[in-house]
């Protein structure tokens, strides 16, 4: 169910009235119940993938738990979790790639998987190795009950694209149950008003069109096109995804609970490393947590932690799908961040200023991320590289693409505008709370927001992250 | 009261009464939100509405021809049934159509020509999908015989993708839906969501506001082409270059068309509209599915179901390299056996016309004074009619028909 679709509305509405309405102690069952539902309402099939993953990890947890040896467990629940992922997600991936060296070898040759890839996999499967790492660390206390940890992993805001959760985070609000308040209902409006208008207006509306006719088009040759869809793309996918997290993290206000930011204009980043806090920050977080410290950090010497991070990212990479593309987009990013560390990286401050010094760090650092979307984009790696190609080669026949290049203009000031809101953002609440006329004013644009977001819906698309 | 459960009523205050800052916002939204949406609206009324988009649209042409096929007939002679199909079937002119040949044909053929009505429940682009969710409407009205065209293009991947329609899936019958749940509905980009959804939509009765929705967005999207033409057609200088730009650029996109005819798909357009076809498919394949399901309601009814396999230019597809004659009798096999196997009759017509008996790319047929396909193809169907006295009182048992 997609969350700018007429049916999710009518489910989150009757959710969101039901769940309000019921006592505190049966509002958790509900939600659990809610959430299983949503998941089932995609492909009843996967409800079972779905439930026997968080079972079969539950029961890991509790004999870790409890036995003297929770490694083995620890071992078991990573295998599990990694073998349905790896089963359902790069099964594909993994036997297209060795065939041909196969049938030379061996003259061996088999049918390649065509699995459909259950929903949310990726997230979901992050946020139980996460749990089940926490737990054999000991950072988990008490284990938390089955349909507790079941609704933690299956919360539906935030179940199909993140943001990941991390058990610390949100086991204790389940425990204490949504805390629902005007101030939350408030702002979980906004983040779902907002989030859907980036999402339809911005993302399908204004920019997805331009770029797909420049991805698909062969045999044009104005270079002026592909950079305009290239930018065109980088603000397609961010506020396709930061649209979605938005209107999770509002969904799940309006259920009493808090989730975590998943983006910070990451356009805005004078740092390759300041980019991987500013992007997908629940992502990331979890690789440095779970993968890059693991593996030993920059703990062990200058050339293995620039191996680590490069690892990590071609992971990261790898996360996203079960595509080399995905692979070398995570390869740039390696290379740039090892590259960065190499040259003396300085401390990132994501609270500092911006000011004009910071403006030559952010143009590069902002082109460096929009050719490596090239490969996130494009179907594959020669399209990727004849893209690329285009945009240093041929003639402007066209002439120039005005009101794309507008559009682009628009969306980097509206990146502009969400930081400087955002930092504003408490002010204004305050100044607005308890008047008759900010009440008002809310409700009217809020209102407007949402009816224009509606009334362009019919040209609306999948969420690009969906398919992770 | 514990802290956390007065902050948990604190939303609406005691005894759920509302503040007047809450009613405030929530009128103030309401009010924008109707504002807003009504004046997009009324600015794009002028444009035409497109419901050929919409299902619903569909819908408007297929239960008023349920509704003239009546049930119980006008007489008890008369011999009802129901044509289904996509364009080429129906995208010809009135009076000119597939069923109306059949029609003439069978009254030609028969040595005592019955009293015949065949009911034209055929639409531009609907394929096996939509007629699985429409089965039990049409098999309401207790048609004598179904006459069915499908075609080795509904397997395509195009063909799911682009021509689905889904909200048809809202007219399911309800008691129909369990067993829909058990079909690819994934294959077709439906999700169970969305068929619970359309089938509120329609079990409500609100189909038509659904509609009147739809066109009104659709109403939209019309505007910013509009608006997109206006500034590509300008005569001033400015922005409209841009959208010449983009007309050019949305041009380049048409990679399928044959260099030389175009009236034909070059080998990539083909391998595009009949997808995995060209490699062979098994009854296994979501489209033949939803057909074999189909079939089996009609059966189910006691309705015998003609299903007939549309003539294709296989000609061409050799000139252009993509025929591969084994792979394609498979695909042909397995469409036989998914008729078959669910009560239905078969008839393989795929190979029976040169390329000289088409006209466009989409496969639709020429007719005209040197060559006439449709009429060709409605004796052929109307000559099995008679031969095998599917229309008469000793129609054959399902065991001799097969």
């Amino acid at each position: 169910m997609l969350f700018n679709s007429p049916q999710f509305a009518l489910f989150l509405l009757a959710a969101v009235c039901l769940y309000r309405a019921l006592p505190v102690r049966l509002r958790n069952p509900f939600l659990l119940g809610a959430s299983l539902l949503f998941y089932t309402l995609w492909l009843p099939a996967y409800l079972l993938l779905l439930v026997a993953d968080i079972a079969v990890n539950y029961a890991l947890l509790r004999g870790m738990a409890r036995s003297s040896r929770p490694k083995l467990y620890l071992i078991a629940s990573i295998v599990f979790t990694l073998g349905l992922l790896g089963t359902f997600k790069y099964a594909a991936l993994l036997v297209t790639t060795t065939l041909p060296v196969l049938e030379g070898l061996f003259a061996f040759s088999g049918p390649i998987p065509d699995l459909f890839l259950p929903l949310g996999i990726s997230f979901y499967s992050f946020q139980i190795l996460g749990f089940s790492i926490d737990t054999y660390r000991g950072k988990t206390r008490t284990l938390p009950s089955f349909s507790r940890y079941a609704l933690f992993i299956s919360f539906f805001p935030q179940l199909v694209a993140g943001p990941i959760l991390r058990g610390s985070q949100f086991l204790p609000q389940l425990a204490r149950g949504g805390e629902i308040t005007p101030e939350r209902t408030r702002r979980g409006l906004w983040l779902l008003g907002v989030g859907l208008a980036k999402k339809v207006i911005l993302a399908d509306y204004l920019l997805a069109g331009f770029v797909d006719l420049v991805f698909d088009a062969r045999g044009v040759e104005s270079p002026v096109f592909y950079w305009v869809a290239l930018y065109s793309f980088a603000f397609q996918i961010y506020y396709d995804f930061s649209g979605y997290t938005d209107m999770a993290r509002g969904i799940a206000l309006l259920l009493g609970f808090e989730l975590p930011f998943n983006f910070l204009e990451p356009y805005l980043s004078r740092s390759p490393s300041e980019f991987w806090r500013r992007w997908h920050i629940t992502l990331s977080r979890w690789l440095a947590d779970y993968l890059y410290i693991p593996l030993g950090g920059n703990r062990r010497g200058s050339v293995r932690t620039l191996a680590n991070l490069m690892l990590t990212m071609l992971l990261g990479g790898l996360w996203h799908g079960a595509s080399w593309n995905f692979v070398i987009w995570g390869g740039i990013h390696g290379l740039i961040l090892v590259l960065h560390r190499a040259l003396g990286r300085r401390p990132v401050d994501l609270d500092a200023p911006l000011g004009l010094r910071d403006v030559p760090r952010i143009g590069v650092v902002f082109h460096v991320v929009c050719l490596a979307w090239v490969f996130f984009r494009a179907e594959d790696f020669d399209s990727a590289l004849n893209f690329i190609r285009h945009l240093f080669v041929g003639e402007n026949t066209f002439g120039l693409p005005w009101i794309q290049i507008g559009i682009v203009l628009f969306c980097a000031l509206l990146h502009l505008a969400e930081r400087a809101l955002r930092t504003r953002l408490p002010a204004i609440r305050a100044y607005l709370a308890g008047k008759a006329w900010g009440e008002a004013l809310q409700g009217a644009v809020l209102g407007a927001l949402l009816a224009l977001a509606l009334a362009v819906s019919g040209v609306g698309g999948d969420f690009i992250y969906f398919q992770f | 009261m514990t802290a956390r459960s007065q902050q948990n009523v604190g939303e609406n205050g005691p005894g759920l009464k509302p503040s007047r800052g809450a009613l405030l916002f929530w009128f103030c939204f309401a009010l924008s939100a109707l504002v807003v949406i009504r004046g997009i609206f009324a600015g794009v009324a002028n444009f035409p509405p497109q419901p050929w988009q919409t299902s619903i649209g569909v819908m408007n042409k297929i239960l008023p021809g349920l509704e003239a096929m009546g049930n119980p007939p006008a007489s008890p002679a008369l011999v009802r049934i129901a044509m289904l199909g996509d364009s080429t079937v129906d995208f010809y002119p009135k009076n000119q159509k597939i069923p109306d040949r059949i029609e003439a044909a069978l009254q030609e053929s028969a040595p005592a020509p019955p009293d015949i009505q065949i009911t034209n429940l055929a639409f531009l682009g609907l394929g096996p999908t939509a007629y699985y969710f429409l089965a039990d409407r049409i098999a309401a009205q207790k048609p004598d015989l179904v006459i069915w065209q499908v075609s080795l293009t509904h397997a395509s991947e195009r063909w799911r993708r682009s021509l689905l329609r889904p909200q048809l899936a809202g007219w399911t019958a309800p008691a129909r839906i369990p067993s829909a749940l058990t079909l690819p509905l994934d294959a077709i980009g439906l999700t169970v969501d969305e068929l619970l959804f359309y089938s509120l939509i329609v079990q409500t009765g609100q189909a038509e506001r659904w509609q009147d929705w739809l066109i009104n967005l659709s109403r939209v999207d019309k505007a910013r082409g509009a608006l997109d033409a206006w500034l590509g057609n300008s005569p001033k200088g400015g922005p409209e270059k841009n959208f010449a730009a983009l007309s050019a650029l949305i041009r380049l996109t048409n990679l399928s068309g044959h260099p030389e005819r175009p009236d034909r798909y070059n080998d990539l357009g083909e391998i595009d509209h009949f997808g995995s076809v060209l490699e062979g498919i098994g009854p296994e394949h979501p489209t033949l599915r939803f057909i074999a399901a189909a079939v089996g309601v009609f059966s189910e009814a006691g309705i015998p179901t003609l299903v007939y396999l549309n003539p294709i230019n296989l000609e061409h597809l050799d000139a252009v390299g993509v025929l591969d004659k084994s792979a394609m009798e498979r695909s042909v096999d397995a469409y036989r056996s998914s008729v078959i196997d669910s009560g239905g009759l078969f008839l393989d017509y795929h190979d029976i016309f040169p390329d000289s008996h088409f006209t466009d790319m989409a496969g639709h047929f020429r007719h005209d004074d040197e060559i006439q396909t449709q009429t060709q193809l409605a004796k052929k169907i109307a000559g099995f009619i008679s031969e095998n006295k599917l229309l008469g009182p000793d129609r054959p048992t399902r065991e001799e028909k097969n």
